[in-house]
């Protein structure tokens, strides 16, 4: 695994994924199971956005299919940590 | 009376209401709306504002999202003289009060479903600064006055806000002569009849679906249905469409390309669609491929192209057509309508039409820089091949196409300028040629370089105010350590530079950004 800057990315820790949920969504606060749309006011380009962030910061590839199944920070959390393994 | 004979918007109402009467001029989400109950609320909207001493060629906001009411307030307006101005109804109080201010308005028409606190803390006195908050069910009640004032051709119907930047806010002016131009020569140039089927979820607040979807409907009688505003399911919009029977509907690019990712083959018989008009930012041929496709259509997308400063249409690819795709992938867009005519001059398109606006409103700077003689000056990159046809290539001008909604780099600039620890900034659209298509990206230059903290925090004061401002979030916020962004001898951000730099990892291999560390 390498990121945008070459650098090994090997771990990732649910604070780490709802820091970048804040950041790209202009939230202070953010729960591991507020949803994006319903809870934190994401557009669906809010989260195709946010997919991008996580995928240049983690070094990894989310498919667009699979956009369709996350709705929280901890989904995107534990898509993460299975693409790391 | 004819529709041949129609000079104004109000005689195009008032002459449905006579002539079909209790025939459906809309449906909103499956509700109906008849021309004579169209027409009586837009006289008891248009009797409360004479009671409000609305004076002749006075603005009102209007900021409505998608509804039968929005009709009522913006014909209302515009019946008793007024001049309306729909504007994004997410518009954060900064920018409903910087538009308000442009063109001296004093009256703002808000949805009454607004949320009763919201209504409160807008409708205080030291929120509003001085705007008057209403809604449409204040004019319930309101007997309908026959002393309406008449309404000329040349009369201001509606400013169309294309960027609303504090000092150097453009409201597009467009007149009652302007609009009924585009609406015939969209009729001509796009084949519409009477027996046409529109469905749209556009923006009733924006040129592409309050004049094709709305206005051209009207003047023909034709069936218009109509959707909220929102994008989040692109479901209801095909449920619409197969359950109408639809033949004629529209959408940027964008909004296909989200069909296509969450839509399977065969769940949708769109067959009935004779145009699925693609337009308000670049179209892919991709696009059109897989959608047709995708449905077993055969040229029915057709590419558009058009901007609020000519009205809204400007041309179109022909239906029935197999779309034209240059060497380089662009896509044309079409032959303009008729009596429109189109140039380029060093690669920049020109227009002159009966349908080009009258300048900016109260903006005599940006006006003049607007005109050539007798054309206007796109900002739009293209040509004209040998057959006729229009390409787009570009833009010219520093505007960020984000979701079918032009915002100009500088209006997100003067957002990121105003705070305090920011020293310069720029905006840039950046496609990464995935679903979302252009989004907006932010840098800025940090006064004293900052830490981490301080950085996370910036991001979130700037994402919130960015949002507050214009309802929409930026993609990426990077800060960089000062004198970073390219500019020339004089100072003017080089916008194309910049992404360049940061798009080839330039910016990065050179150590300028500070954060984030991605």
């Amino acid at each position: 695994m390498s990121n945008f800057t070459g650098e090994a990315v090997t771990s990732v820790s649910i604070d780490e994924i709802k820091k970048l949920v804040g950041m790209q969504l202009g939230q202070r606060y953010v729960n591991d199971k507020d949803r994006f749309v319903e809870d934190l006011g994401a557009e669906s380009a809010d989260i195709a956005n946010l997919v991008a962030a996580a995928e240049e910061k983690f070094g990894i590839t989310i498919k667009e299919a699979e956009l369709a199944s996350l709705f929280t920070p901890d989904d995107l959390f534990l898509l993460i940590k299975k693409r790391m393994q | 009376m004819s529709s041949e004979d129609i000079t104004t918007l109000i005689e195009m109402l008032a002459w449905r209401a006579e002539v079909s009467d209790s025939h459906v001029a809309f449906t909103f989400n499956g509700t109906p709306c008849t021309y004579e109950e169209l027409w009586r609320g837009v006289n008891r909207f248009s009797a409360y504002l004479q009671r409000l001493t609305l004076h002749r060629q006075e603005c009102v906001l209007i900021a409505m999202p998608n509804s039968a009411e929005f009709f009522f307030a913006f014909y209302g307006i515009q019946r008793a003289g007024g001049i309306a101005v729909p504007i994004f109804p997410n518009s954060g109080r900064e920018r409903i009060h910087a538009i308000a201010s442009a063109c001296q308005s004093r009256i703002v028409v808000v949805p009454a479903i607004v949320l009763a606190e919201e209504i409160r803390q807008v409708k205080g006195t030291d929120v509003s600064r001085g705007l008057k908050v209403v809604t449409v069910e204040d004019s319930q009640g309101e007997v309908e006055k026959s002393d309406f004032p008449t309404i000329q051709p040349e009369d201001v119907a509606f400013l169309q806000y294309t960027s609303g930047s504090t000092g150097n806010s453009k409201g597009v002016i467009l007149t009652h002569a302007n609009l009924l131009t585009n609406i015939r020569q969209m009729i001509v140039g796009m084949e519409i009849s009477e027996r046409e089927i529109f469905v749209s979820w556009l923006p009733v607040y924006h040129d592409m679906g309050l004049i094709l979807k709305t206005m051209v409907p009207f003047f023909l009688e034709a069936q218009t249905h109509l959707l909220p505003a929102v994008l989040r399911d692109v479901r209801p919009w095909l449920e619409t469409i197969q359950a109408r029977r639809a033949t004629f509907t529209a959408a940027p690019d964008f909004a296909y390309r989200m069909v296509l990712n969450h839509v399977q083959a065969n769940e949708y018989d769109l067959s009935s669609l004779r145009v699925a008009l693609n337009a308000a930012e670049p179209v892919r041929a991709t696009t059109i491929r897989e959608f047709e496709k995708r449905f077993n259509l055969k040229n029915v997308m057709t590419a558009g192209y058009g901007l609020a400063e000519a009205t809204v249409g400007v041309s179109m690819s022909q239906p029935g057509e197999s779309p034209r795709v240059d060497e380089r992938g662009f896509v044309s867009v079409g032959r303009p309508f008729p009596e429109v005519d189109v140039k380029t001059v060093d690669g920049e398109i020109l227009i002159k039409s009966a349908a080009n606006c009258k300048g900016y409103f109260n903006n005599p700077n940006e006006t003049s820089e607007l005109f050539q003689k007798d054309y206007i000056v796109s900002g739009d990159l293209g040509y004209i091949d040998a057959t006729g046809n229009l390409f787009i290539t570009g833009r010219k001008k520093n505007m960020i196409k984000h979701l079918g909604q032009a915002i100009a780099a500088q209006e997100l600039e003067e957002i990121v300028d105003s705070i305090q620890s920011i020293r310069f900034s720029a905006a840039v659209g950046i496609d990464r040629g995935r679903i979302e298509g252009e989004q907006i990206y932010l840098f800025a230059e940090m006064r004293n370089e900052g830490s981490p903290e301080i950085w996370g925090e910036l991001t979130l004061q700037i994402a919130g105010a960015v949002h507050t401002r214009l309802g929409i979030h930026p993609a990426r916020m990077l800060f960089l350590k000062p004198h970073a962004i390219p500019r020339t001898y004089n100072g003017k951000i080089q916008h194309f530079l910049l992404k360049e730099e940061f798009l080839s990892g330039k910016l990065k291999a050179n150590g300028l950004i500070l954060f984030p560390d991605y």
